[in-house]
């Protein structure tokens, strides 16, 4: 069979001849259109008074349901990126490339340290939707996955429908490694930097116990959705005297700046890093707030690491 | 020499590991992540202590190459570069500076604070700061470069 020519696709009833103009993406739409897609439910706004006597006017209206699917999905792709620790541009510039793969004509974005403001224009319509943004949690791996979604968005891959289903079972995913080696992982990473900061066998010991626990405290804060700040200083205050509690009770140990390495999980390496590209590509103010949100954390770990020590009495102090 | 340098790469990696586990690194990305830590603060530690290098230098020269080796991983594995930048990062950072202007502040407070106190502390707080700033602008510097090449590339 002979594929459908543009003439067949306009006369579809679901907008075709706005889909298919550009042409690049049009191997992606196509079977955009062949599945069976309940289009969202239209607000108010949606039904708009069709013109007398045109098939445009139905049309029209799907139209712009489909604009407003276009707009949730390139949102929720942009949220699940800031949400999980990608930097700005990374942000803008996939939700810009997917909207174009998903059929606008034009797209706008704005990415603010806590929202993500998308406006989709085709031809005279237009849509503006802003995301709250509440929480940083990172996970990498959501952030390539998600990545690896745009990217088959792009090559026609995935469509809407699918490309949907895909971003549901990335916010759903479950951590890429078990709990007991994150934890016992961390610990020992950070008798590493107790062992590059001059630290000996019996220091690296005591960082290990200490950063291990701090973990599970984290952790356990974090679930009982207690404030991110106070849980930094808590999780610093309980790593801090474990081991400067430990270093005491061993009295061989001598080795000042390896109690420093326990509250070394705690630093915010992706506000910091992600802080730095975004200055470098014109996103003054995301980057401010999080390279203020890092000195604040680092101030944090400074805080409940020194409270820990005053209690423990440190020779450190 | 050679010997500690291979043990410093050991012990970086170990950190990098960590923080790649922590931070939930797709497992095809975990070894690129251990590589660029390792090799970062092994170099730093070579041109520290073999070359003579001052920390802040050593460290914009490692910084550099964790941001090259970054690019490359993320140009490799059609990966993020940040992901490997981020864990890479880790090992360089000034913990035990950062520690020591920390109680060096508390000291210059105290009450029985003299100029050298404040002497001191003024110098690592200077050191901590500098080494930070060489980090972001090394890790910085070969994604500003390589950018330029693809435009519509999404996300390396």
């Amino acid at each position: 069979m002979v594929e459908p020519s543009p003439q067949t696709v306009r006369a579809g009833p679901s907008g075709g001849e706005r889909f298919s103009r550009s042409g690049r993406w049009a191997r992606g739409r196509r079977r955009a259109r062949a599945l069976p897609y309940p289009p969202p439910v239209s607000e108010p706004d949606d039904i708009l008074p069709a013109p007398s006597g045109g098939p445009i006017g139905p049309a029209r209206v799907l139209e712009r349901a489909e604009l407003a699917d276009a707009i949730d999905l390139v949102l929720w792709i942009g949220q699940l990126l800031l949400e999980h620790g990608a930097h700005a541009s990374q942000v803008e510039q996939t939700i810009v490339h997917v909207g174009a793969a998903l059929g606008c004509d034009k797209l706008d974005v704005l990415v603010s340290p806590n929202a993500l403001v998308v406006t989709t224009t085709e031809g005279e319509d237009f849509r503006t939707k802003i995301r709250r943004i509440t929480r940083l949690h990172v996970d990498l791996t959501a952030v390539v996955a998600v990545n690896d979604a745009a990217r088959a968005t792009l090559t026609g891959e995935l469509d809407r429908v699918a490309l949907r289903e895909r971003l549901g079972a990335i916010a759903r995913a479950r951590p890429a490694y078990p709990r007991w080696l994150v934890v016992a992982m961390v610990g020992l990473g950070c008798a590493a930097f107790a062992r590059l900061f001059g630290g000996e066998l019996l220091a690296c010991a005591a960082t290990f116990v200490a950063a291990a626990i701090g973990l599970v405290v984290r952790q356990e804060l974090t679930r009982r959705k207690v404030n991110a700040v106070l849980v930094v200083v808590l999780t610093a205050f309980v790593a801090g005297t474990t081991s400067a509690g430990l270093l005491r009770l061993m009295p061989g140990a001598h080795a000042r700046d390896a109690i420093v390495a326990s509250v070394l999980l705690l630093v915010p390496g992706v506000s910091l890093i992600n802080a730095v590209d975004d200055l470098a590509r014109g996103h003054g103010v995301i980057a401010m707030t999080r390279g203020f949100h890092g000195l604040v954390i680092s101030l944090a770990i400074a805080v409940g690491l020194l409270l820990g020590l005053a209690l423990v009495g440190s020779p450190a102090l | 020499m050679l010997l500690a340098v291979l043990e410093d790469a050991l012990f970086a990696g170990l950190a990098a590991a960590a923080f790649a586990i922590l931070f939930n690194v797709p497992r095809r990305t975990l070894g690129p992540c251990i590589v660029t830590g390792a090799v970062g603060h092994a170099l730093r530690y070579a041109l520290v202590h073999a070359m003579g290098l001052g920390l802040v230098p050593a460290t914009l020269v490692a910084a550099i190459v964790i941001g090259a080796f970054a690019q490359l991983f993320g140009r490799l594995l059609r990966v993020p570069w940040t992901v490997f930048a981020i864990t890479g990062a880790i090992p360089v950072v000034p913990g035990a500076l950062a520690f020591q202007t920390m109680i060096g502040a508390l000291r210059v407070a105290g009450a029985t604070a003299g100029t050298a106190d404040l002497d001191g502390t003024l110098t690592v707080a200077l050191r901590t700061g500098l080494v930070l700033g060489a980090i972001g602008v090394g890790i910085g510097l070969p994604t500003l470069i390589a950018r330029r090449a693809k435009e519509t590339d999404l996300a390396s």
